[in-house]
C-alpha cells in the first residue's frame, strides 16, 4: 500500500501546467491522489458513498473539461476540496429543501473508515481506543482533526476549505487533543495496557 | 484529561504549526512530566500510523467514467451545420465555377514511411506546386502537405522529442505521446504540441500561420529567448508576421531595446469560428481540394494561385494588385478561375502556357 503523502509535500504546477496541455497522465496522477479524499471528505457531508463517489467525479470531469485554465489556480489542494463541498452542499440543498449553513453539525458522521487489521506502531487495542475516540468528536471538530491528520492538510488550507478562522481551527485542534486525551485515560484506569514498541 | 498547555503543544506539534519555540517546549515538558510521557507517545504513534488510510488505491472504473463525461462535449467536428457555400451564393463568378467533370488540381500522394536504417536520416518530403502530399510520420502522426511545401523528419523519432522541419504549408495530425513532445521548426518559429490537430502555413516571404484545431500548442521563436511563449488554445490562430520570423539582426546595437515589447504586440492571435465544421474552413479547405479566399488582396491571392496551379503570375501595373475578392475554387483550371476572378473585379489577363499577366482594365 502507498504511503500517505503529505498533500503539502507535493508541487501540484507541475501536473498543472501537464493537465492544462491536455497530458491526461498527470489527470490520473492528479486524480489517485486526490479521488479517495475527496469522496470520504464529500462522504461526511453528504452521509451517502455512491453520491460522493458522483461528487467527486463531477468535480474532476469539470477539472478535465477546464483544463486549459487549470494553471491560473493558486491553491489546487484547496480548490480541490472546496469543490467537493460545494458540489456536496448543493445536493444537501435539494435533497433537504433548506440550506444547511452548518453542514457539519450532525450528530452522527461515520467517516468511511478500513478496518483491516493492520499492524500498527501501537497495540491494535490502543489503536482502535483512540479511533474510537476520534469518531466521537464533536462533527465540526472532528472534520478538523480528519482533514489535518488523515489529508495532511495545513490549518490555512483547512480554513480556506471549511470557511473559518485558523484561530477556530487551532481551538478544535486543541479540543480534538483533550478529548482524546480523557478517552484513552479512561481506559489507563480500567484496563491494563500493551504498548507494542517499535523501533 | 491532560493540561491545556500540553493539548495545545501536541496540536501544534502534530499538524506542523508548531514554530521552533513551540517544539522545544513540547520536548521540555516530556522531560519534566514523566506521567504524561506514555500519552504523547501513544499519540504520535497513532497520529504517524497512517494504514488505515487507504490511498493510491486505483479507481479505473471511476477515472474511466470521468474521461468519458469529460470528453462528450469536446468534440469539434461532425456536431455543426456545414456552411460551405452558403455564404458564396450570390455571387455571380459561381455560375461560372460550375464546371462538372473537370479533374480537380493537385495530386494526392501517399507515401509510406521509409524503412529506418541504424543511423536516423533526414527525410524529405516534397509538394510541388499544383501538387499535395499526405505522409505518415514514424510515430503515426499525419502530415498534409500543400503545394510547395517540403518537409523535414527522422526516419525515427528515437530522441527525447519528434522533431520536423517545415517550409509551406502542412497540416498535422499528432499521435499523443506525453513522453515524447511533437515540436514543428517553421521558419525562426518552433511550435510545440501535445497530441493535436493543427495547420502551420510557413512560405518564405510570408507571416507565419498557426492555427489549431484540437489539443494545446505552445509557440516559441527559436533564435529569440526573451520572446514570450504563446499557448494556442482550440480554434485560436496565431499569426506571425514575418519581420519578426525573420532572423534578428546580429548586432544588438541595431535593434533597440524596445524592439521586443513591439514584436509581441504585433503577433496577432485570433479566434477563429468554431462553428463551422472542419471541411468548411478557410484554414484547411486546401485539404478537402478547395481553395478559398476571403477579402484578400489579388497580390496575396496570386501567390495563393500560384502554388495551386502551379503558374507564375505577373501584375504589370500596381492598382490591380490591390482588387480584393472573396470566394473559393475547387475543380477550376486556371483560365477558368481567372475568369470567374475577372468577372468579379474587372481586369484583364493573358495567359502565355504557365505565366500569367494581370493588368487593369482600362
Amino acid at each position: 500500500m502507498e504511503q500517505n503523502v503529505n498533500v503539502n509535500k507535493i508541487d501540484f504546477s507541475r501536473w498543472q501546467r501537464e493537465i492544462a496541455f491536455g497530458d491526461d497522465n498527470a489527470f490520473r496522477k492528479l486524480f489517485d491522489h486526490f479521488a479517495e479524499r475527496l469522496t470520504n471528505f464529500s462522504f461526511s457531508i453528504t452521509r451517502n458513498k455512491e453520491i460522493a463517489e458522483e461528487i467527486t467525479s463531477e468535480v474532476f470531469v469539470k477539472v478535465w473539461k477546464n483544463r486549459e485554465k487549470i494553471q491560473e489556480i493558486n491553491n489546487l489542494n484547496t480548490y480541490l476540496y472546496k469543490a467537493a463541498k460545494n458540489t456536496s452542499l448543493n445536493y444537501l440543498s435539494r435533497k433537504f429543501h433548506e440550506v444547511n449553513t452548518d453542514p457539519f453539525d450532525f450528530v452522527n458522521i461515520q467517516l468511511s473508515t478500513n478496518e483491516s487489521p493492520e499492524q500498527h506502531l501501537i497495540s491494535n487495542e490502543i489503536f482502535k481506543k483512540i479511533s474510537d475516540a476520534v469518531e466521537s468528536l464533536p462533527p465540526k471538530c472532528k472534520i478538523i482533526f480528519k482533514l489535518v491528520r488523515e489529508d495532511g492538510l495545513k490549518y490555512q488550507d483547512v480554513a480556506e476549505i471549511l470557511n473559518i478562522s485558523i484561530n477556530t481551527v487551532d481551538a478544535q485542534m486543541v479540543i480534538a487533543i483533550k478529548k482524546i486525551s480523557e478517552k484513552v485515560k479512561l481506559s489507563f484506569d480500567t484496563f491494563p495496557l500493551k504498548v507494542a514498541r517499535k523501533r | 484529561m491532560i493540561q491545556e498547555e500540553l493539548a495545545i503543544l501536541l496540536a501544534r506539534n502534530l499538524s506542523g504549526e508548531a514554530t521552533n519555540e513551540e517544539k522545544l517546549s513540547l520536548e521540555e515538558w516530556v522531560k519534566e512530566h514523566p506521567e504524561d510521557q506514555l500519552f504523547i507517545e501513544l499519540l504520535i504513534n497513532y497520529w504517524n500510523d497512517k494504514t488505515e488510510i487507504s490511498d493510491g488505491v486505483p479507481h479505473d472504473e471511476l477515472f474511466r467514467r470521468i474521461m468519458a463525461s469529460a470528453e462528450k462535449d469536446n468534440t469539434v467536428t461532425g456536431k455543426f451545420e456545414v456552411k460551405r457555400h452558403e455564404r458564396f451564393k450570390s455571387l455571380k463568378w459561381l455560375a461560372a465555377a460550375a464546371f462538372i467533370g473537370i479533374l480537380t488540381m493537385g495530386i494526392w500522394l501517399i507515401l509510406p514511411p521509409t524503412s529506418s536504417p541504424v543511423q536516423p536520416q533526414i527525410q524529405e518530403i516534397v509538394a510541388a506546386k499544383g501538387e499535395k502530399s499526405q505522409i505518415v510520420l514514424p510515430d503515426g502522426t499525419k502530415v498534409w502537405l500543400n503545394g510547395d511545401s517540403k518537409l523535414f523528419y527522422e526516419s525515427d523519432f528515437k530522441g527525447a522529442s519528434r522533431e520536423v522541419k517545415l517550409e509551406g504549408e502542412a497540416f498535422f495530425d499528432v499521435v499523443k505521446d506525453p513522453s515524447k513532445p511533437f515540436i514543428v521548426h517553421a521558419a525562426t518559429i518552433d511550435i510545440k504540441v501535445l497530441g493535436t490537430s493543427f495547420n502551420v502555413k510557413a512560405y518564405e516571404e510570408e507571416s507565419v500561420e498557426t492555427t489549431l484545431y484540437r489539443g494545446l500548442v505552445n509557440i516559441t521563436k527559436s533564435d529569440d529567448d526573451s520572446f514570450k511563449p504563446i499557448i494556442l488554445y482550440p480554434n485560436q490562430k496565431v499569426i506571425v508576421p514575418r519581420r519578426i520570423v525573420a532572423k534578428q539582426p546580429a548586432d544588438d546595437e541595431i535593434a533597440p531595446r524596445h524592439a521586443t515589447v513591439d514584436i509581441r504586440k504585433s503577433v496577432i492571435v485570433q479566434q477563429i469560428d468554431s462553428a463551422i465544421a472542419e471541411p468548411g474552413r478557410i484554414e484547411t479547405a486546401w485539404m478537402y481540394n478547395r481553395l478559398e479566399f476571403r477579402g484578400e488582396d489579388f497580390e496575396t491571392l496570386a501567390a495563393k494561385l500560384e502554388r495551386w496551379y502551379n503558374v507564375k503570375i505577373v501584375f504589370e501595373d500596381e492598382n490591380v494588385k490591390k482588387l480584393n475578392f472573396n470566394g473559393s475554387f475547387e475543380k477550376e483550371n486556371v483560365s477558368q478561375a481567372l475568369r470567374a476572378l475577372s468577372t468579379a473585379n474587372s481586369f484583364n489577363y493573358k495567359i502565355h502556357s504557365n505565366e500569367i499577366f494581370i493588368s487593369s482594365k482600362k
